[in-house]
């Protein structure tokens, strides 16, 4: 609403597409290139091919921002190494952070933190799946004025990112604050794991002799699988990709209020489609 | 080595000093903060059974402690939206008039308001919802005014080795014994309580006409009608469900095979963790965190026996091979089960 208590529109300022590789760079319609890992550091990507997309997005005349995972301290070594690279190439992007040291480290770099899912709570259960019941109603954003204010104060962030909420999204508490907000679609972020979902799988597969331990190595199984839990959820679409779980919950822009303008990110580019194509119900 | 404790009533303070608990922590849950729960709650427990019901109830219990030089820490560890933030706030306001100075908590926005409003007054513990993963968040969470930490449940030992080393490791804290959920604390969505697992839990919180839970048995009920299966439980990864590989350059699907397979066993109750004593003896840790906040007086006495027998023979063996032998007896010996990787913690 406005000052006349009349419903204001919110518009779309710009459009973002996350890629996981350079050859999705021509599939994506955006005015902003996103790429990186949000969920796992053993995806960290090398510091040459970054720079190369990097290059590359602007070349094209687009926009790039970095996602960055939650890290341990020796990938927290990888990100600085790749932040210290970004600085040489005279890097002018974004960079989205999903932890709290990481975004300690990019400050210390002086390059434009952006605050990304993980760290901003939004309620996003698959489950809740009637927008009707009272509970979605109930249940909201998990962040608060204090909390953009420390970001902001500390930090120097003015955008925030999140993803939908299982119901209407109201944010009208925070459009005084001036900060601007993208939101994800279609994919959202239920949960993440250390105990890696997609590694204890290929270790079954592969009939490995280390199958039931040590679940924090990699073998980069989620560079071509991902699953789908079938009838997880009915009527999303429960999937697993890498070390988190996603579910398909796309934006309906309808349902976000107190806002003017956000950012649309969206992801999923290739398995959305892949997703829409294959069988509903597989029995075991 | 110092065992924390959940607490649930006054009346369980002396058997938990008894059983050997020298720190505890509890949820204050009053009828206003059951009516308006943001996305998890004042303190991630809805029900009443979880939570001390007044201030008054908390004095009681630190008055207690503090005679017998015990800690006792309030909870106030969820992340919070506007309205809940002024719920939390207002707690910690009155805590402080009680002068009950220490809180768990995990908001950003509260740990600023409070480094803001009340600097150095309370004694400030970093949930696990804060997921501590590597030193640079804990010099943020430092700066905020937070003097302890506690680390998820999924970092390894050595991995927190490298953090403690910037560190007082006296400032550390680890959970050891009882829950243990596959998923990451702070970066999980999933609401507890709507799964199928939590029936039981469900026709206990309904009987206290608490609010949210009877919303949570309507939607049950409609989303089983409606889809003729039982809603998602944060045990998706089980036999009851299946999952399909797909290859995403070409789109191929795969046969399906039981999800249970991409948890690889990992349970979540019975989970132990008491070899890894043995390591966290080495890094210097001293705090150990047992989450049982919603167990019975009788259980969280056994757990605390049990973890206080590991850390006591902690002196008299000499060799991580003996310990892990000797904590596996212990395991069998108060739960009649033998240890499986599965129940690991920190394995």
């Amino acid at each position: 609403m406005n000052m006349d208590g009349n419903e204001i529109k919110i518009r779309i300022e710009s459009k973002a597409a996350v890629i996981d590789c350079e050859t999705q760079l021509s599939l994506a319609s955006a005015n902003r290139i996103y790429f990186g890992s949000e969920t796992c550091e053993r995806s960290i990507p090398d510091e040459k091919v970054v720079c190369d997309i990097y290059r590359k997005t602007r070349e094209m005349g687009l926009e790039f921002s970095l996602l960055t995972p939650p890290c341990t301290d020796p990938f927290l070594g990888k990100i600085k190494k790749l932040l210290s690279s970004l600085r040489e190439q005279r890097f002018s992007g974004e960079i989205i952070v999903n932890d709290i040291g990481v975004l300690n480290c990019v400050n210390d770099f002086g390059f434009e933190p952006v605050i990304g899912r993980l760290l901003m709570p939004v309620f996003r259960d698959p489950r809740f799946y009637e927008p009707t019941d009272d509970l979605v109603h109930r249940y909201g954003v998990g962040f608060n004025r204090h909390t953009l204010i420390f970001f902001n104060e500390k930090f120097g962030v003015t955008r925030f990112e999140i993803q939908p909420t299982s119901g209407p999204l109201d944010l009208s508490d925070f459009q005084s604050m001036g900060f601007s907000f993208s939101i994800y679609s279609p994919l959202s972020i239920i949960s993440r794991t250390r105990l890696c979902p997609t590694e204890a799988y290929s270790r079954f597969a592969s009939k490995s002799t280390s199958a039931g331990r040590d679940l924090y190595v990699c073998s980069k199984t989620c560079r071509d699988t991902m699953f789908l839990l079938n009838d997880a959820a009915p009527p999303h679409k429960v999937m697993i990709i890498g070390n988190a779980i996603y579910y398909e919950n796309p934006l309906n822009i309808e349902s976000v209020t107190g806002l003017t303008s956000i950012r649309l990110v969206e992801n999923g580019i290739g398995k959305t489609e892949i997703l829409k194509n294959i069988r509903e119900k597989v029995p075991l | 080595m110092r065992i924390n404790t959940g607490i649930t009533s006054p009346k369980e303070t002396k058997k938990l000093l008894r059983a050997g608990a020298e720190c505890f922590y509890a949820g204050i849950l009053s009828n206003r903060n059951r009516s308006a729960i943001g996305t998890i709650g004042i303190n991630r427990r809805f029900s009443a059974q979880h939570n001390l019901a007044s201030i008054d109830q908390a004095r009681q219990i630190f008055e207690e402690v503090s005679a017998q030089g015990a800690k006792f820490f309030i909870t106030v560890n969820s992340f919070y939206d506007n309205e809940t933030f002024d719920q939390a706030r207002e707690l910690v306001e009155n805590l402080a008039k009680n002068n009950i100075k220490s809180i768990i908590a995990a908001d950003l926005g509260l740990l600023y308001f409070l480094n803001k409003n009340y600097p150095g007054e309370f004694e400030i513990q970093a949930s696990t919802m804060s997921v501590i993963e590597n030193n640079d968040t804990v010099n943020v969470l430092a700066d905020l005014g937070v003097d302890r930490f506690v680390f998820p449940r999924h970092l390894r030992p050595e991995e927190m080795k490298s953090i403690i080393g910037h560190h007082d490791p006296s400032k550390f804290e680890v959970f050891i014994f009882g829950q243990r959920c596959f998923f990451e604390d702070g970066h999980c969505g999933f609401q507890h309580g709507s799964g199928p697992e939590y029936s039981f839990q469900l026709g206990r919180d309904l009987i206290n006409g608490f609010f949210p839970m009877r919303s949570l048995l309507n939607m049950r009920k409609k989303y089983a009608e409606k889809y003729k299966t039982s809603p998602l439980g944060c045990n998706m990864l089980s036999d009851e469900f299946s999952c399909s590989p797909i290859n995403i350059l070409n789109g191929e699907q795969g046969a399906p095979e039981t999800a249970a397979r991409m948890k690889q066993g990992h349970r979540f109750i019975l989970s132990c963790g008491l070899c890894a004593l043995w390591d966290f003896r080495e890094i210097g840790i001293t705090s150990l965190k047992i989450p049982n906040r919603s167990e019975p007086t009788r259980i969280k006495i056994h757990q605390i026996k049990l973890v206080a027998e590991a850390v006591k023979h902690l002196k008299n063996i000499d060799s991580r091979n003996k310990y892990e032998v000797f904590c596996k007896d212990l395991y069998r010996r108060y739960l009649g089960e033998s240890c499986n990787h599965s129940y690991c913690y920190y394995g």
